[in-house]
């Protein structure tokens, strides 16, 4: 039994490649009923805007890579395999378990950490099983990664530093302000980015928003979308004690808010501090207003820093979910390995299942006399006295399956049990890694 | 003195001078967490074990000498922030704390160490608990409050420069810290003027007399008014923020002062040495 993967990513193969294997969603029970008439064991199809990748089980390793490659460029609809083969990452073994870890981790990701693919793993392994393409193998693996991604997100911080530049903006009035319930906004200009923060600001808790525009009927027209409340631009300056974070991203040509208004609010805001984000090119806020003691000026550059550190934070973080993922490539091992001596065990206490079932209705007929209390006290005793003899060969053989010598184990008592011919089920064998 | 003793602190003062460095480092580099925080962890160990021979060599409350307080108080400190560092798996607070703690077992090491048996009679067991004790939770308090402060500066400093460092990622957000720094010595206050009244009261029951011209009482005086001030500005003036912060820092160092210099000056305070 052999695990092997193949696929394309955004790293792999150009849009154009993408996007022709990309599976709609309507398609996908269409495209995984023609991954059940493959000659494979088991397939998963996972199917993103960013990667198209197929899971399968299967005998013989080369058989399944012929496979997998004939069947995305059917799902493809493209002619020629060979135009698809230098796109294609191909693993085997651990290999494959690993990538699929690391898929589920958000560590494969355009933006490192993101949440969304461990949605489209869960869907992906979802519609397989409904499709009825999962078998045992598989079923693991896939319970597993999800497993695993949901680990690097709660135990790390690969998924929490904002990544783009609106959600940045949100997260530094974080670092200030322990909460952002009840604050105020201002927002000077109606621009598309400047609406999206105020979104972002409004989800978090920002309940009154001003809007401050050169046209009032634009202000208006925006106050209504978001809610809030529209002033003209001559009395901006009047408003600014009473807010919290003002964003900026008016088409002036010149400083729309200068160092003297602001130093007249900071004075009525007695230091309470006041985050400014100017988002405008050319900048709206006088750079000098950010020397002043409780005022945070923020330019767009400045947001679009904060961002980049904030992808280094996020693979820093991910160093910490390789090491789960390592954790989690043990256990998968141990899984593995314990399934070669799962028939044996089963053939074991099968017999001796049988044994006691035969004894316990002799047993029974010899003593006609017995009340039922007696009988059930009785056949409760053999059910015991077999779990009991049968626990630590149980245990034992799992052990050393888990360190791989279970071999002679299971040919010594198959042999010492008189079991019928048991074939020792080879565990996966290793990756070319 | 037990043999073990001074190997276990001169151990553990190495310890955490190695994890201060790497905290400090820390700061600016992401590597340094590691190195930091095990180092941490290994120096309080080897606290821990040498606070252990200590209690067996003396048998007493470990406060009774300079050097006992010194080293029982950076132990109590060090296990609170020990606690917050495994269970928040967040280790901001140590690039300040880590200097201080290291500082103190070096001079704890150089301390003097008078002979148990001259010290045991001396100390009545109420003032221990009282003067002693309560001072000492109001010191802690005082030191939580130094750390919110100095991790207010820092966080301060890096909104401004726009430094997003690894400690950026890891601290609370600046009115947390400052309602947190106030709230500490809003406790550490009252400890601090329970602990000087239960002096007060001693120095009547013993001396017949509430008032010693002694240098550390002067001197504690100007603490609890540095810290009374602070309170009085939060209360009346709503006040906080960067002087608030600066203000808990300039503090602690006071604190530093009257426990490594002025005891030594002071002829109440001395502990026999």
């Amino acid at each position: 039994m052999q695990i092997a993967m193949i696929g394309l990513n955004f790293k792999t193969a150009p849009v154009a490649i993408r996007e022709v294997l990309a599976v709609p969603a309507e398609a996908i029970p269409a495209a995984l009923g023609r991954l059940s008439a493959l000659p494979l064991a088991e397939g998963v199809l996972l199917s993103t805007c960013n990667r198209t990748e197929v899971y399968a089980v299967g005998e013989n390793v080369d058989e399944l890579f012929r496979a997998l490659t004939g069947y995305l460029a059917e799902v493809g609809t493209i002619a020629d395999p060979a135009g698809i083969q230098p796109h294609l990452y191909m693993h085997q073994g651990f290999e494959a378990v690993e990538h699929l870890f690391r898929v589920a981790c958000g560590l494969d990701s355009m933006v490192i950490g993101e949440t969304q693919i461990l949605g489209q793993v869960r869907d992906a392994y979802r519609d397989s099983t409904s499709a009825d393409t999962v078998g045992k193998v598989l079923h693991q693996l896939f319970e597993q990664a999800i497993a695993v991604g949901k680990r690097a997100q709660s135990e790390t911080r690969i998924g929490q530093s904002a990544v783009s530049v609106s959600y940045a903006a949100v997260e530094l009035a974080k670092k200030v302000f322990r909460t952002l319930d009840g604050r105020r906004c201002m927002a000077i200009g109606a621009g598309d980015t400047a609406k999206l923060t105020v979104k972002h600001l409004q989800a978090s808790g920002v309940k009154d928003i001003i809007i401050a525009n050169r046209t009032l009927e634009r202000a208006e027209a925006l106050a209504r979308e978001i809610g809030g409340t529209a002033i003209p631009m001559a009395e901006m300056p009047s408003h600014l004690q009473h807010v919290d974070v003002v964003i900026s991203s008016t088409g002036a040509p010149g400083y729309v808010l200068t160092k003297q208004h602001l130093a007249e609010a900071i004075r009525l805001r007695r230091g309470r501090p006041i985050f400014l984000f100017d988002i405008a090119v050319p900048r709206d806020i006088d750079p000098e207003t950010g020397t002043l003691e409780g005022a945070f000026l923020y330019d767009i550059d400045d947001l679009q820093a904060v961002v980049n550190a904030n992808l280094q934070e996020r693979a820093e973080e991910g160093k910490r979910a390789v090491r789960i993922i390592e954790e989690e490539l043990d256990k998968f091992r141990s899984w593995l390995a314990a399934q070669s001596v799962v028939p044996t065990i089963k053939l074991l206490r099968d017999k001796v299942e049988s044994i006691r079932e035969q004894e316990l209705s002799r047993t029974l007929n010899r003593l006609p006399d017995l009340t039922d209390r007696e009988r059930a006290i009785i056949e409760q005793m053999s059910v015991v006295l077999v779990n009991k003899i049968l626990n630590a060969p149980t245990q034992r053989l799992k052990g050393m399956a888990g360190e791989g010598t279970a071999g002679e184990a299971i040919a010594t008592v198959s042999k010492l049990f008189d079991l019928p011919g048991t074939e020792v089920e080879p565990a996966l064998k290793e990756g070319r890694g | 003195m037990s043999p073990f003793l001074p190997i276990l602190m001169a151990g553990s003062a190495a310890l955490y001078t190695l994890a201060a460095v790497a905290h400090v480092f820390y700061m600016f580099r992401r590597d340094f967490d590691l190195v930091a925080r095990w180092s941490t962890r290994a120096a309080w160990l080897v606290q821990t074990l040498g606070l252990i021979a200590l209690l067996m060599h003396t048998g007493r409350a470990p406060v009774h000498t300079l050097f006992e307080f010194a080293f029982f108080f950076t132990w109590l400190m060090m296990t609170n922030y020990i606690a917050i560092e495994v269970l928040r798996d967040n280790q901001a607070a140590g690039s300040f704390l880590m200097p201080v703690i290291a500082a103190v077992q070096i001079v704890c090491v150089a301390l003097p160490k008078p002979a148990p048996e001259r010290m045991a009679a001396e100390f009545p067991i109420s003032l221990i608990g009282w003067h002693i004790g309560v001072t000492m939770l109001g010191y802690g308090f005082f030191f939580a409050s130094f750390v919110a402060g100095a991790l207010y500066l820092l966080q301060e400093r890096n909104l401004r420069l726009k430094r997003w460092g690894p400690v950026y990622y890891r601290v609370p957000s600046l009115e947390t810290l400052d309602i947190w720094g106030g709230r500490f010595v809003y406790i550490g206050f009252p400890l601090l003027t329970i602990g000087m009244l239960s002096g007060l009261f001693f120095a009547h029951v013993t001396w017949t007399t509430f008032w010693q011209a002694d240098l550390k009482v002067i001197f504690t005086m100007a603490v609890w008014l540095v810290y009374g001030g602070y309170l009085l500005m939060r209360k009346l003036w709503g006040w906080g923020g960067r002087k608030a912060a600066w203000w808990s820092v300039a503090g602690v160092v006071g604190l530093l002062i009257n426990y490594f210099v002025v005891n030594l000056l002071s002829s109440l305070h001395r502990y026999g040495v």
